[in-house]
């Protein structure tokens, strides 16, 4: 939060942002932050190896879904082993890298400085409270992904955080 | 200038970009343009459209303009107007004064608008046109083949939003361009401005 120092000669507009932007293994969200680098976010220069301070900061976020146990009436469908949590967990860890990797990829062609971030659980919980946490100033999410059903017009994640979230919210529809 | 090492120009400044900013009178969609002012980066070939969706000034007399009840051509005829609802009736000099006196509101804030504009040296225009605001916001979008809607919330709860209905959540559902929602923050939070 000490960037209000970033205010220089020419104005508060040269503050940078902090930008958080939802990824997951879909293209809607990839395409979102594409657009966002595009046309909203403030590029950096290449200055020697040093990122620009008063480009923007980008917070990549994963946020991981583990499946719930499932309990009927006869008690649970399947029983969870720790071994089955275990693989779960690994290969969400191995699609976050992926996928992070793929939007750090995508901010540093545009010499940004990128902080990844990996949550687990709500989709829709977990990326309202980073913005309020991290002090977020605008959050860019695809209009669907994390597994929402796509012939909606909106998808849950991007529907519920355009209300919840405490920042202003870009929503990138798909092309 | 030389010192800067952000980036001088705005991304992509070859093709104009046109953002349409939808407005009304409330403090949440001035809001929402002010933070647009102040955040994104607009390049000298981009401009700012300020969209405003008039309601014809009988539906204000009727005392219900809600979604469905608008026309889209308010059409000045001799036969003085008639509400058989509410018993009102409406000669024509009666409306046109509605007309004018609403006018003169759209006029100053949307005046208010383009000096924000003005500050941050950003081109802009405004577009007053007669309908819902849901369904003219989405055609201007359409017609004018925009890149990007700013758009207020008033931040309702569920249960509001299905009684009021929400704009910005009906544009956020249809139309086809990437949108901004602002809304205002309600406390004084640890949010920067």
């Amino acid at each position: 939060m000490a960037s209000e120092g970033d205010d220089n000669a020419a104005g508060s507009l040269l503050r940078r942002r902090k930008v958080l932007v939802a990824v997951d293994e879909g293209d809607e969200s990839m395409h979102a932050l594409s657009w966002a680098l595009d046309n909203l976010i403030v590029p950096g220069q290449a200055v020697g190896a040093e990122h620009c301070s008063t480009s923007d900061l980008i917070v990549l976020l994963h946020v991981q879904t583990h499946p719930q146990v499932i309990v009927g009436p006869a008690g649970p469908g399947f029983y969870i082993t720790p071994e089955i949590i275990d693989s779960i967990k690994k290969h969400q860890d191995e699609v976050s890298k992926k996928v992070l990797l793929r939007g750090k990829m995508l901010c540093n062609e545009k010499h940004l400085e990128t902080e990844t971030m990996v949550a687990v659980g709500d989709p829709r919980d977990s990326i309202c409270e980073a913005v309020e946490k991290l002090g977020i100033d605008y959050l860019v999410i695809g209009s669907h992904g994390y597994g929402a059903i796509k012939r909606t017009f909106l998808g849950s994640v991007s529907d519920y955080c355009a209300h919840h979230a405490k920042c202003p919210v870009v929503i990138v529809k798909n092309k | 200038m030389e010192t800067s090492c952000a980036a001088d120009h705005s991304p992509n400044d070859a093709a104009e970009r046109t953002t349409v900013v939808a407005l009304d009178q409330s403090e949440e969609s001035f809001h929402a343009l002010q933070w647009a002012l102040d955040t994104l980066r607009f390049g000298v070939s981009d401009r700012l459209v300020l969209v405003h969706a008039r309601t014809s000034p009988l539906s204000h007399a009727t005392g219900f303009g809600g979604a469905g009840t608008e026309r889209r051509f308010f059409s000045i005829n001799p036969v003085p107007a008639m509400d058989y609802d509410n018993g009102y009736i409406l000669g024509t000099e009666a409306v046109i004064s509605m007309e004018r006196s609403q006018e003169r509101e759209i006029n100053a804030f949307m005046d208010k608008a383009m000096e924000l504009c003005r500050e941050k040296k950003v081109k802009a225009v405004k577009h007053v046109v007669y309908g819902d605001a849901r369904d003219v916001i989405c055609e201007e979008i359409q017609k004018l083949n925009a890149n990007m809607l700013v758009i207020g919330s008033h931040g309702y709860g569920a249960v509001k939003r299905t009684f009021l209905g929400s704009v910005s959540d009906y544009c956020a559902h249809h139309v086809k361009c990437p949108l901004i929602i602002v809304k205002k923050p309600h406390e004084k939070s640890h949010l920067k401005n």
